[in-house]
Parts: structure tokens; sequence; C-alpha cells
């Protein structure tokens, strides 16, 4: 009574607005576990009493009336509470609370005052179990950041873009920035090259090394004034990771363990001719003049019928007889057997085997300290053959209070991996032509999809004039790679004043990536270097063999007569990085109202990265005989006569200095307005001072309207119906560094090659003309957001629009001497818009369903490029750029049917209806063509539905992507081989004339039609490259579907756990849609062979338990 | 409190100015392993790939009268063959190959063996050694300082810059008349300083100015060569190329005692001597595939070979395709009957010298023959290389008579064009064998020049009655009537030695000569007359789209042809249809 009294009191007072009374209160503070805080701090706001809560959680403390007293503890978000005697206070945990705190990873921002368009992703909510790369994780969870799967072997990186494109021929990929520190890549492999299936795209992913069980969140900034912080390196982007912490108060063991197993890929996916269908078209073949006796024994490459002509002639001494002889029977015996064998590539290339990652981390911390520790192993035995990997990582972070007011952070990250890839060399891009190929493929995907199923696996064929066995070579041509990464960290944080912090961070990193390429003595790579040499019909054929220029007319001799190939390749990245800022806030209350928060940070950065990469080569390295070398002279001999490069060292400097400030007002956190400023220089455009600096800027407003009376009345009205409104506004510009650094000449050195060996001479040549006026790529930016809140924020939604006007980015000039120029003088265009809608749909005690679904819009068009865009570029399966279309545009040629000959025909460059008469360098006229549309989607996103029933919970997420236009894989030739696998279209291939009304897929040519047309080619090109192989290369795919059952933490409690959780996930399970044309190719992927394998089908077990 | 505002007021600012002193220092550091030229070994190791890499062979050779479109009806290669005409249905190289043929503007490529490839190769070869000019003058301290090696280094790259600007003068402008005449001409930019923006904007000048500046840079690169600098002097302007340079220069500015005066110093005076620097037809025994007699002919040892020059040019198999050597103009070049070679049809030591053709399409000298690089071998993919003999004794042999012809001294032409001759016998005792014994290829004689190169005959299809035509390039130039034979037989005699160098081409202009091509099925005569506008090649499209002042008035716009055309690919395997 007497205490409601003094309450009334108080009140009485407070409204009279007089504090005189001391009102003794006491209370118990909880952590959010239910167990007693002990230790916190209750202060009264604005002085500096207070006292600390016991072991039982309780304070007791004298408020002056009218007073607020303030609850903290570290790791726990601090409360300003009216005080009230006897009250019980739940302190939350931090973790739970970073939805409040936007973190860029240079400084962590109130949300309030935040004013740029960014998306947080919780890490433990949207991890994909049994995917070991973190940044496959961001595919359909933030709108407007669009994850392209081109290739799933571990260590190659995804193709991101936030909100597109933003270069024409730059990467577009974003920062990666992780506790602060930006990751370089290890190598520089442009969007191109990520699907380019070389061995180097398995070392692109700049964090490969993180452990997905370390990762606290993804905070993914996307507009200018999200990024502007990052100035000119934050073009496309930056997404910022965070890793775990301790948290004060806890100590905890988690573990936990993932078991998946993979699908192997079936032929029932793919549209591939089984061994009848396959023998069929073999016949036709045959009768058309192909697979004759003698233009097979003895060609480059030998399948089912030159393997049977070299049958017939082999001896067989134990026989006594020929292995086959050239009868019809058994002509007709070999035939059948290969008809009914219906191989099984996928069966015997890939692995039935579980992937395993155990992954341990033990937390703790008190108010002075906290520690997290964790280990993990990856141990992946394979879904391909070649390509086990295995990974460690280990992550300490530390942190410690030296004083009251200076605290150090102490992290360390290593990660080693060690993995098997099938040996691949380099794709190799033809000068004239653009085609690509790659030579020694032994991809086993591609393999499994492009060889037919009339062969015997246990055979040896023929490949470049040598023996081949798919297995054989496997096990002989193969690629180690080991990555190590490690990165030291340090972090001072020094309050001297209240809402004055001086930071200082300081990392140093180094990654370093072994790529060992044997290929051992048996190896069909080696025996190419010596097939043929004794046989008259081969050896000069066989480019490998060698024909000294020096003696005319002298016969081929192998260069290697023994022993193997051995490739080394080491890429290093050494990265330094200091920043130092200083944080000032203060908020100025009137009327004990926060009306006036302002915030200032002004820095300086310095970031050094050295690369390093090598390769060495030796031949003649006998893999049976500890490795020796054994080589001929001959070899070097030929090797300076070529121009081979054995060994080649290239080494590169990264320097960086920044200086950067930022200031945020809110008045009341209703209105807030935000400038950052940026002056980046940069040693990459050369020793030219004035292209070096670029300065770059933000201006940002924000209205918070939830947070005005009137709203608030409002709200309260309608019981919170509508509960939250916030307007953004921002304007920026920020730049990116452009792959040209010519503000110099270039001058460097290389050997001048002459037919003589001996002539040959070291020189310099200038490799680039100097261009003064070379600068950064850069980019405006305008974004609206608003953000919503229905229904008490039970209905989230986040929508931002953007334009964006990227110029001076790199593109050609054609200047009056010097033809094509690489210069700043083109531009593009974007916009789009950008929504998330999270809503917690039914939220009871035992059952709650909460959705979330992304969307992004994203449209690109190029406005000012002055380039050649030959007709091959246009219609190959990236797309090209054009000016006014989008970046990367898919063009085709106009397919018009088959002629009576079955023969495919198009519209040529001159308009006409024709088979061959095509004209691939075109470049003047292209109204043949017709526009597809873009190769890259506009339309991306992800739906998830999360159930929980009590102990149980059930995750569905789908992702989906639309709005591009996809090429065909390339099947169609004007002369196949007896080991090419055709696909099931050729079913309904042209057989006799009358055909063309009915079908149009192209008739197999006979020898006889590429007699008569030297050009055939150029016709089944076109069809290939034509309006009838294009598919929409839209899709919704079954992303993942998890099942978690979470213990009741009683009934662990007795077996010590304080967590354990089981969990199922089944991941990329199907495609709900995908253009039917697509038969079974996946739509993200890109099968360019080498090291490329797509998605897997995969299942995984996951076990979670804490201690 | 104070304290610790002030310490960190000093931090930072000990922080801050540090940076600030050394951040551009810092940022100083090259981004890659790119080499700054700091030192004299540097610029003349940059002077070695400062050669232009654009062969102007195809094209220019494309315009003249040694090459016929094979689809036109025309007469076989041999006089020998039954003189029925015939025709075929064959595909060009490319587009740009027609418009060549047809003297249009070549529009559809600026590919390598393109008049925009040579351009901006020229151009980039230029610039570069500007580089090297700019960097000698820094290294020397404004010539402060110079070394005997920088000296010759200036030298090398003002004969580079000359030479470069002096192809493409005779390529893109029309050709030298006299000083005044050639005011009139449109001239080529001629570049001394160094690019360092993308949208520099030059002047064309004149035809005059620009020999002017040409001669200026000869004269002082003439000054200082030297072949100090040089390990493999093939490859480089040495000091015999460098005169033979200058002989060719002053032979088309019609200085011709100057011209003889070069050629001298590379030659001797004593004829007697030269045979064995001229060409060795002995090595050729042993070649059977192009490559071991592009080995030969390019081979640097070889005295004939003055300077060799690597291009990317695919100029061998260009000429395997609708427009080859064949019909008359194989016939006037090699395929006839001379006194020199009486009881063969055709010229021996053409054939000796590899020519790779039929008499079906046409032929290609062993000469132009390819060198391949291979960037892979499964795929053949590379680079293909032809070495241009950009300077031979022979044709300097040749250039030498020419001046001597018009100094009037015939006796001395004669001992010259007798000498040439005498060279193309240089076989060995095998070959010696089959066309020489017997008499079946006599040496030439001044008789024989008298008599066989005094007019035109039916057979003898390199002869004029008389050189009038030359007072349309110069009213003052005259060949007396007893010297006409011998213009001839240097006319004959260039024809064949700078077959499929593309420089008939600059003959035909500096000559004034008139030709005409015939194009196609219906035999469409396209005439070249003698002041054409067109003998100034077009520059590519690209440069007047940048504002360059195009070489041929903007009336002359003609229909592009839709032939059917097709592209040839770097691919090694094209190689051996042949």
């Amino acid at each position: 009574m007497k205490k409601r009294l003094a309450m009334l009191l108080v009140g009485f007072f407070l409204s009279l607005g007089a504090a005189l009374a001391q009102n003794h209160i006491s209370g118990t503070v909880f952590e959010d576990n239910g167990e007693p805080c002990i230790g916190a701090t209750v202060m009264i706001q604005g002085t500096k009493q207070g006292t600390k809560t016991d072991v039982n959680g309780k304070f007791s403390i004298s408020v002056p009336s009218g007073k607020k007293i303030v609850i903290s503890y570290i790791g726990m978000v601090t409360q300003t509470l009216t005080p009230k005697n006897g009250m019980k206070v739940t302190l939350k945990t931090d973790a739970h609370t970073v939805d409040e705190v936007v973190v860029t990873g240079i400084q962590k921002m109130d949300k309030r005052l935040f004013t740029g368009a960014t998306t947080k992703i919780d890490a433990e909510q949207t991890k994909l179990d049994g995917v070991a790369d973190v940044t496959r994780a961001l595919e359909g969870r933030a709108a407007g950041v669009s994850v392209q799967n081109v290739s799933s072997t571990f260590g190659t990186a995804p193709k991101i873009r936030v909100r597109g494109a933003t270069s024409i021929y730059g990467s577009s990929s974003p920062l990666w920035v992780v506790d602060g520190v930006i990751m370089e890549d290890a190598v520089n492999v442009d969007a191109d090259d990520l699907s380019s299936g070389d061995a180097t795209t398995l070392i692109s992913n700049a964090i490969a090394g993180l452990n997905a069980d370390d990762i606290e969140s993804f905070q993914v900034l996307k507009d200018g004034s999200a990024t502007s912080i990052y100035g000119a390196r934050a073009m496309s982007g930056v997404v910022v990771i965070t890793t775990k912490k301790g948290r004060a108060g806890h100590s905890s063991i988690n573990y936990t363990g993932e078991f998946t197993y993979r699908l192997k890929p079936s032929y029932s996916d793919y549209n591939i001719s089984n061994s009848q269908e396959q023998m069929g078209i073999y016949k036709e073949m045959e009768a058309k003049g192909w697979l004759e006796f003698s233009q097979v024994a003895n060609a480059s490459s030998a399948a089912l019928y030159g393997k049977m002509y070299g049958l017939m002639d082999t001896y067989n001494p134990t026989k006594g007889d020929f292995e086959l002889h050239y009868t019809d029977a058994d002509i007709a015996r070999y035939m059948q057997e290969a008809e009914y064998r219906n191989t099984d590539w996928f069966d015997l290339l890939f692995n039935n085997n579980i992937m395993q990652t155990h992954s341990i981390s033990v937390s703790s911390g008190t108010d002075r300290s906290s520690m997290y520790a964790s280990l993990s192993a990856m141990v992946d035995p394979g879904w391909t053959k070649d390509s086990k990997v295995q990974r460690y990582t280990a992550n300490i972070n530390a942190s410690y209070k030296l004083s009251k007011n200076l605290t150090a952070t102490l992290r360390t990250n290593g990660s080693y991996r060690d993995q098997t890839a099938p040996g691949t060399l380099n794709q190799s891009t033809d000068v004239v032509s653009g085609a690509v190929s790659r030579s020694f493929d032994i991809n086993p995907f591609s393999y499994a999809l492009n060889t037919s199923r009339t062969l015997d696996p246990y055979q040896m064929y023929t490949r470049n004039y040598a023996p081949f066995s798919i297995f054989h070579e496997l096990d002989n041509n193969y690629i180690d790679i080991n990555v190590m990464d490690l990165k030291f960290q340090g972090e001072l944080e020094w309050k001297p004043l209240r809402g004055l912090s001086v930071n200082v961070l300081g990392s140093y990193r180094v990654n370093r990536s072994a790529r060992d390429h044997s290929i051992t003595d048996s190896s069909n790579q080696a025996e190419a270097y010596r097939a043929g040499v004794d046989n008259p019909n081969i050896m000069y054929s066989n480019p490998y063999l060698y024909s000294d220029p020096d003696k005319p007319n002298s016969l081929p001799i192998s260069v290697m007569p023994s022993g193997g190939i051995f490739i080394e390749n080491l890429n290093q990245v050494k990265q330094l990085d200091f920043r130092g800022t200083i944080n000032y806030n203060h908020v100025w209350s009137v009327n004990d109202v926060e009306t006036h928060i302002f915030s200032a940070l002004a820095g300086m950065e310095a970031n050094r990265a050295d690369y390093d990469a090598r390769e060495h080569q030796d031949y003649g390295v006998n893999y049976n005989m500890n490795r020796i070398v054994t080589i001929t002279p001959d070899f070097y001999k030929q090797a300076k006569e070529e121009g081979t490069e054995l060994t080649s060292f290239s080494r590169s400097w990264n320097r960086r200095l920044a200086y950067f400030g930022n200031v945020n007002y809110s008045y009341k956190g209703r209105y807030s307005t935000n400038f950052t400023a940026r002056y980046d220089g940069s040693n990459q455009l050369g020793k030219s001072r004035q292209s070096r600096w670029l300065p770059t800027w933000n201006v940002s407003a924000s209205w918070n309207a939830h947070e005005e009376p009137f709203f608030k009345r409002w709200a309260e009205n309608t019981n919170q119906a509508f509960s939250h409104a916030t307007l953004r506004l921002s304007y920026s510009l920020v730049g990116e560094q452009t792959a040209a650094s010519n503000a110099k000449p270039i001058f460097r050195s290389t050997n001048m090659w002459r037919p003589q060996g001996d002539q040959q001479e070291l020189a310099l040549y200038q490799s680039s003309l100097g261009n003064k006026d070379l600068t950064y790529e850069k980019k405006h930016e305008f974004n609206v957001g608003v953000d919503l809140g229905f229904l008490d924020n039970r209905i989230n939604v986040v929508t931002d629009a953007y334009w964006r006007d990227n110029f001076d980015l790199m593109g050609y000039y054609y200047g009056q001497i010097i033809g094509r120029q690489y210069a700043n003088v083109a531009s593009m265009k974007s916009h789009g818009v950008e929504a998330t809608i999270s809503s917690a749909n039914i939220k009871t005690k035992d059952f709650q369903w909460n959705t979330d679904l992304t969307f992004a819009y994203n449209y690109t068009e190029i406005t000012d490029l002055l380039s050649v865009s030959r007709v091959i570029d246009l219609v190959s399966s990236s797309g090209y750029a054009r000016e006014g279309y989008p970046h990367r545009a898919l063009f085709s040629f106009q397919f018009q049917g088959l002629n009576d000959e079955g023969i495919p025909q198009v519209i040529n460059e001159s308009g006409d209806v024709t088979t061959s008469d095509i004209y691939f360098q075109e470049y003047e006229r292209l109204d043949h063509l017709k526009y597809e549309g873009p190769t890259e989607p506009t339309y991306t996103g992800g739906l998830n539905n999360m159930f929980r029933y009590k102990n149980w919970r059930l995750n569905v997420f789908i992702t989906y992507s639309f709005g591009n236009k996809l090429r065909l894989d390339p099947v169609f030739a004007a002369s196949y081989s007896d080991m090419s696998a055709m696909p099931k279209e050729f079913k309904n291939r042209w057989v006799q004339p009358g055909d063309e009304k009915l079908t149009d897929i192209p008739a197999i040519a006979s020898v006889r039609q590429n007699n008569k047309d030297y050009y055939l080619s150029y016709a089944y090109n076109a069809y290939n490259y034509s309006t009838a192989r294009v598919a929409d290369g839209g899709f919704i795919r079954m992303k993942d579907i998890s099942l978690t059952y979470d213990f009741n933490p009683q009934f662990i409690s007795k077996i010590g756990l304080t967590t354990a959780s089981l969990k199922l996930d089944a991941t990329n399970l199907f495609l709900i849609y995908a253009d039917k044309k697509l038969n079974g190719q996946d739509p993200e992927f890109v099968n360019s062979g080498g090291v490329a394998t797509p998605l897997s089908k995969q299942f995984t077990f996951t076990v979670r338990l804490g201690i | 409190m104070r304290m610790t505002r002030g310490l960190l007021c000093a931090a930072f600012f000990i922080l801050q100015s540090s940076f600030f002193v050394s951040c551009n220092d810092f940022l100083d550091k090259e981004p890659d392993d790119r080499v700054e030229i700091k030192t004299a070994e540097q610029a003349i190791m940059l002077l070695t790939a400062s050669y232009p890499d654009a062969n102007y062979g195809w094209f220019c050779e494309l315009m003249t009268d040694n090459i016929i479109d094979l689809n036109s009806v025309h007469l076989p290669v041999s006089s020998d063959a039954a003189q029925n005409p015939t025709h075929y249905n064959l595909g060009s190289s490319g587009r740009q190959d027609d418009e060549a043929f047809r003297f249009e503007p070549v529009k559809s490529s600026t590919s390598s063996d393109t008049p925009g490839g040579l351009w901006s190769s020229f151009y980039i070869t230029i610039n570069s050694v500007n580089e090297v000019l700019e960097a000698i003058e820094r290294i020397s301290d404004n010539g402060r300082q110079m070394t005997p090696q920088l000296s010759a280094a200036k030298g090398e790259a003002l004969l580079i810059r000359s030479y470069c600007h002096f192809i493409l003068v005779n390529v893109f402008s029309q050709a030298y008349k006299n000083d005044e005449m050639s005011k009139n001409d449109i001239g080529i930019p001629y570049v001394t300083e160094v690019i360092n923006t993308v949208d520099d904007t030059y002047s064309r000048s004149n035809v005059t100015d620009t020999y002017k500046k040409i001669l200026a840079d000869l004269e002082e690169g003439l000054a200082n060569i030297s072949d100090i600098n040089y390990e493999k002097p093939k490859y480089h302007f040495n000091t015999n190329a460098a005169h033979a340079f200058a002989c060719r220069v002053y032979l088309f500015l019609h200085q011709w005692q100057k011209a003889v005066e070069q050629a001298d110093l590379v030659l001797g005076t004593d004829n007697a001597q030269l045979l064995p620097k001229l060409f060795d037809y002995a090595p050729l025994d042993d070649c059977s595939y192009l490559s071991d007699f592009a080995n030969v002919w390019q081979e640097p040892d070889d005295f004939n070979n003055l300077i060799l020059i690597d291009t990317y040019s695919t100029i061998f198999r260009k000429s395997r395709y609708r427009y080859e050597q064949g019909g008359l103009a194989a016939r006037a070049i090699y395929y006839h009957n001379a006194p020199m070679w009486r009881r063969w049809v055709g010229n021996p030591s053409a054939f000796v010298s590899g020519l790779f053709g039929s008499r079906d399409y046409g032929f290609a000298p062993g000469w132009i023959g390819e060198q391949f690089q291979y960037t892979d071998k499964v795929a053949g993919i590379g680079y293909a290389h032809t070495f241009r003999r950009e300077f031979t004794a022979m044709e300097l042999l040749l250039e030498r008579a020419e001046a001597k012809i018009n100094l009037g001294d015939l006796a001395g032409a004669s001992e010259d064009l007798c000498t040439y001759h005498a060279s193309t016998m240089n076989f060995s005792d095998k070959t010696r064998d089959i066309y020489v014994a017997n008499n079946g290829m006599t040496a030439l004689t001044d008789e024989m020049i008298n008599d066989w190169f005094a007019k035109n005959t039916t057979s003898n299809y390199n002869c004029f009655d008389d050189w009038e035509f030359l007072k349309r390039m110069n009213p003052d130039w005259n060949i007396p009537e007893a010297a006409v034979p011998y213009m001839n037989c240097v006319n004959y005699f260039r024809r064949y030695e700078t077959n499929f160098t593309g420089k008939r081409l600059f003959d035909l202009k500096r000559w004034g000569m008139e030709w005409s091509h015939e194009y196609g099925v219906d035999n469409e005569v396209i005439t070249m007359t003698w002041n054409d506008p067109r003998k100034a090649i077009e520059i590519p499209q690209d440069a007047i789209a940048a504002g360059m002042e195009p070489s041929q008035p903007a009336s002359l716009t003609t229909n592009d042809s839709t032939s059917i055309t097709k592209p040839a690919s770097f691919s090694i395997d094209d190689l051996r249809y042949y």
C-alpha cells in the first residue's frame, strides 16, 4: 500500500515536473535462458551511481523519483527501464538483437540511423547443411543478390551479383569483408573464367577456407549509401561476414556433425541415347561413308569402330588367331555386344559415399574476457572419381578488456585444404573463330554426358593416337591441390571519453595454393608424345611428334620417349591491412527525450596485397622410377623453337590507401541524415599520381514515420495494425578499380619468337599505350526504400527501388591512328526493385509458421559502347556486350527449317536463306540475328517456409530465377565420331526427303555432302546457334527441405547435454519448373569440362550437440 | 582528461602525417612485373620488339596485276596448254579480299593482312619507337651523356620510324611525283610524340611534307646507325639494311645518285665479288614442306637477306582462295618462254624456289612460307608468322640498276641486271644438271636485254614500247629509247623478285602505270588509271569515324560486294591441304 502510494506520489511529482523523492527499489535480473544474471550493472540514468546484481541476480538501489535505471551486462542488450520495486528483468543476449545494428565491417550503426539498403542474413537459419561453401547459402536469401552455381566443385566461386552487373567487361563480383578485413581473391578470375572449368577456378573462392559453423551472420550492403564507406571498391556491393564471438557469462561446447550422401546423376535425367539408339545412329553414319576402315584405323581418336578395325589387325599368339576376323559374322557379333552394352558411365564415374563434416567449438566469457574457438574437418571422398576433398579449419577469437576503456581482440583463422581433381589443361581460344577447346579433357561428368554408351568401359580405345580409357586416365592424370589460408588479426578499442572510441585494426593473411598436376608415364597425355613414332600412317599426323626444322625431310621423333609430365602451379597472396578509426557518438537529450542523435566517424585504411603466381613444367618424369627426369635435347630444342614456356613467374602488388569519414544526425530518431565521403588511392594505375586518387561520397536521409507521435497514436488506436514505416533516400557515387593499369605506358619482357631457336632474343615490348585519362569505373545510384511493419511487426516488408548510372566504364575506343584501345568510354544504366516480405503467419506456443519471400528485378542496358560485336560473339552461349541491349545479350540465327537434304537453313547476313553461306566474323550487318534476351536472370529470389511444432521444425526453401535465355549445348555437327554420344533428339532426325516437313532435327550429313560443301560445318554451327537451340533460362528449384528435431533440455540434461538436435536436409532435390527444352541440362551450370561439376542432389543428416 | 585528448591528437597527427608523407611512396609500387625503361640496355631491348608486325603484302598484292579472280573467265597459266578460257566458283578468304581486289575501301576487316591492321600496327610500332627515343633522351640527360650504344639505338629507332612512315605513305597516299606536285596529295600523320591519351588528333599534311620528315629521320638514323648493339643483326636495322632502305627512299624520290651510293655501300662496286652474297638455291634441294622452303628463304645467316621482319600474317593461305596468281598473271611472272630458259615453259629458278599451287589455280612462292608457332598443339592453334625479307641484296641490285638507268649509266645497269640473273642460276650441282646443262638455261647478256626486252610482243608480257607514262608522275622523268629495254628488264625482274611482297603495287604507283582487274564470271573490268584516287588506299573506317581525313574523296563510294565470303581460320590443319 505504502509502495503504491509512493508510486502514486512519484507519478504525481513527475507530473509536476519535479523530482525530489528517492525510491528504494529491488529487483532481479535474469538471462534469457532463465538463469539469474550475476554481476549485471544497474545504474541510475544520467548519473554515476549504481550497483551490481548478486549471485541470485538480485539488486537493490535508491532511485530519485523520475529517474530511470539502466541495466547492462556484457553480451546482453542494455535496457533502460522505469524502476519498479520487485521488478523482474530479463536481459536478452546481443545475438538476438543484432537486427538493431547494421554492421558495415568498418562501423556498427544503430539501425535507426542507417539510411542505406541492406539485408542481414542469420547464418544459422540459412546455412545449407552439406554445402561446405558458405557463399552458396546466400542464394535466394537476400533480395537483389543472385547466386549462380556455374560449378559446384569445392573451391570454385559461384557467380554472385548484387543488383546485377555494374561493369561491362569487369567482374561485377561483390567485395567480401570478413570481420572487418577485405578478403582479396587468391587469383583474379573474371566472370567468364569462373565458368571456364580451368583448374584455377578451384582456388577462385576467397572464403572457401571459412567454416560455415563459425559464421554468425552475413550483411549484404546493396546501395551506394550502404557501401559508400568502401568508396572505390564498392561498386558491385559488399558482403560483410561476421564470425562468432564468445559471450560473457556463457560457456558452452558445441559439436556439429554433417553426413551427406549425394545421388549419382542418372541417364533418366538426361536425354542421352542408349546404346541401341546409338547403334542405329552409327549404322546410318557407316552407310553415309563415315567410319571407313582406312579413315578410322589411323585416326587421332578411335572408339567403337576404330577398336574393331584394330582388333582385326591384332594377332593373338596364345589364341593363334587374329582377335577378330573381317567377316560379317565377327562384325555382327562385335556390334551386337556393343548394341546391348548400355554402359552406365554415370554409375561408373560417380561414387556412392558419405561426405562428413565435423565441427567443434568452445565458447566462454566473463565480464573481462570472452573467447570462441573452433576446429572443423570436412572429409569428402568425392562425388566423382578424382574429386576428394579434405578441409580443416581452426578459428580462435579472443577478446580481453585490458582496462576500463581499453579492449583488445585477437583473432586467428586458419584453414588447410587437400583436394584432388581430374587432370585438366586450360581452355584455349582460337584467336580467329573464337572457338573454345580443351585438350585432354577427362572431366567425369562431361565424359559421361558425351561418351557413347556402346563403349566397353574396361577396354582401351584411342585418343590422340594413344591408348585411352577414362578410368586409367583418371588414375594417371590428376591434380593435387593444397590450399593454406591463415589470417592473424588484432584489434584495439580505446574509449578515452564518453561517446568517443578509437579503433585500430591490423591483419595479416596469407593464402597459398599449390596445384600439382601429375601426368604419369602411362597416361594418355604422356603417351601422346610418343604415339605413332614407328607408324608411318600416324607419325606425320601426330602433332606431338617433332620434326627438326634444321633437318629438312627428317622423320618425326618423340621428344619424350619415356616418362610423364609434372606441372606445378603456385598461387600466393599475402595481405596486410591496417585501419584506424575514430568514432564519436553523442545524444543530446531535451526533456529526457533523445532529441539530437549524432555520430561521426573518421578513419584511414591502408591495404597491401602481394600476389605471386608460378608455373613450372617438367617433362620426362618417370613416375615409377623415383620420378627421375629423362629428357632428350630435342625436347628443349623444340620447346625453344616453339616458344614453349616451361617456367613462368608473375608477381603483382596491390597498394591501397583510403581516408574516409561519415556524419550522421538524427532528430529524435525520426529524421536521419547521413553524409559519407571517402578518398581512395591505389597503385593499380601505375605511377601516375593524377589518376590514382578518387573521391567518392554519399548523401542520404531517412524518415522513421513510426517514431512520429501521430503515427504512434494511430498505431495504438488500430492495435498496431500498421506498426512501422520508414522511408529511405540515398544518392551516391562509388567506384571500382578497373583491370586496366596503363595510366602510364606498360612495358614487359618477352622472348622474340623466331623459327630458328638460336635467333630468339630477349626483348621488351610495349604491352599497353599510356592513357593519362585512365580512371576508376564509377556509379551514381539513387535508391528509395520503404520499410513497413504490420500487425505489431509480425509482417515486415522491406522494399527498395534503385536507378543506377554506371559511367566511365571500360570499353573500346577507336582512335585516329591506333585502332582499338581500352579506355573509360562506355556507360550502362540499370534499374530494379527488390522486396523482402517476412511474415509470422501463425504464432502460438506450440506451432509457428513463418514465411520469408525475397524478390528482385534488375534490368541493365548498355547505353554507350563502341564495340565490334562479331556474329560469333553475339550468338555464343555467354552472350555479348552490344550497345542498346542488356549486359550480355544473347542473339540467334533465325532457323528456317531443314532443306530437302536435311541440312539446317538459317538467314545469313545478306538476308538470304542458306545452309552454309554464313560469315561468322561479320560485324556490320547484324540485322539477320534475332535478339533472344539477356543471359543473366532479371528476376531472382527465394521463398522460405518454416513450420515449427513443439520440437519439430520443417523448412522448405525454394529459389527461383527468371528472365534470361540459355543456349542449349552445341550437340550438332557436320560430322561425328564413333565416340560421340548423341542426345535423344537424334531419334527424330531427318532421314529421308520429306522429313523436313515433320522435323527440325538435322540429318547426319554424309561424307559426300561434306565433300560437296566444304563449309557444311558452318550450317551445323549456325544451327547450334540458332533460334531452334535456345531455351528459357528461368527455373524454380526445390533448393532445400529440412526437418529438425530439438531434444527437450530436461531430457538431454540427464546425459550431460544442454542442447541437442537432429536434422535431415534434402538439397537440390528437383526443379519445379525449367524449360522442357533443357532436357536435364542444369540452367545454372555451365558444362565446360575441366573441373566443373553440376549441383548434386544430396541428403544430409546433421547432429548438433551442446554441453 | 586534457592529457588524454592531447595524446590522442598527437597520436592521430603522427599517424596521419607519417602516412601523408609516405602515401605517394606507398602507392608508387608498380602493380605488377612491368618494366620501367631506365637503362640503355632496356631501351635497346625495347627496340628489339619495336618492329611492325603487320604485313602489307597480301592486300597490296591483291590490288596489283599479279593476281586474278579465278571466278572470272580466264586463260590457262601455261601458253603450252590449250587456250580454253575457264572460270571457277570459289569463295574468297574474306570479304575484305573482294574489296581490295575491286579497289574498294577495305571495310570488312581490320585484322592482319588488311589496311586497317597495317594502320594501327604501324602506328603502335611508331609509338613504341617514340617511347625509346624519349627514354634515350631521359637516359642520356637530353643528349649530354650519349654513349655509342645509345646513339646506335637512336639510329635504329629513327630508321624504324622512318621506315614505318615510308610504308604508310606508300600504302595510304599517292606515290611521290615531285616536291611541287606532291604537295597536293594527302600524306599520312607523321608521329614523333608519345601517345598518352586515346583521343589525340593528327593531321595528314601532304606527301612532300611526309617524305621530308621520312628523309630527315632516315638521314639522322644513318648518321647514328651501327651494329654494335645487335646480337641477332638480321632482325634489326643493321647497317646494310639501313643503306638498302636509304637506297629505296632515294630511288622513290628520284635522287638517283644518292640511291646508287647507298646501294654501293652494301653491294660494293665490283659485281664479280657479289655473286656469293646473293641467294644460294642449293639448300632448297632438300626441301619438301612449305616450312622447309620458308626456312631456307628466311635464313638469317644468308647475306642476301639484309633484314627479316616478323609479321603475323596468313598471306600464303589467303593466296589459296578465289584471288590467286593464276591465268595470265602467272604466265607473265614465270610461266612463259624466255631466252634465258629456252627449253623450259617457265622460269626454272621459280620452280626450284618452291612454287606451291597448281597450274589450274595459280601459284605462290616459297619465300612467303608461313612459320607456325603453336599455343595449343592438339587443337592446332597458334600464331602464323610470315617473315618479310624486307630488304635483300638481290632487290637492292635491281634498285641500283634502276637508279643507274635513270642516271644514264646503261652499262652499269646492264652489269647489275646480268649479275642479278646469274644469281638466279645459283643452283646446287644436282639442280644445275637438270636445268642448266645443255644450255637449258643461259646467263643473261646485254645483247639479250636489248633483244628480248626491247619492246612489247605477244609472249613478252612485261615490256613496254616506251616509258613515256613516267612523265605523268614527273614531267622531267625521261627514259631515252636506248634505256627502254633496261627498264623493261628491271620491271620484269622486280615483278618476279617482289612477288607476293606487295611492293609491286608501289612500283605500279610510282611509275604511274595503269592496269585493270576482271571481276566475276561476267568479267567486269575495273581499271586503275594513272592518278586514280583509289591508288591511295583508304584508311580504316574507324579512323575516319574518329575524325581522320580519308585518303579518298567522299564521292568515291562504291557498292558493297555481296559475293560469297569464307573466313580463314588460323589452324595448322589448313596448311595440310596443300
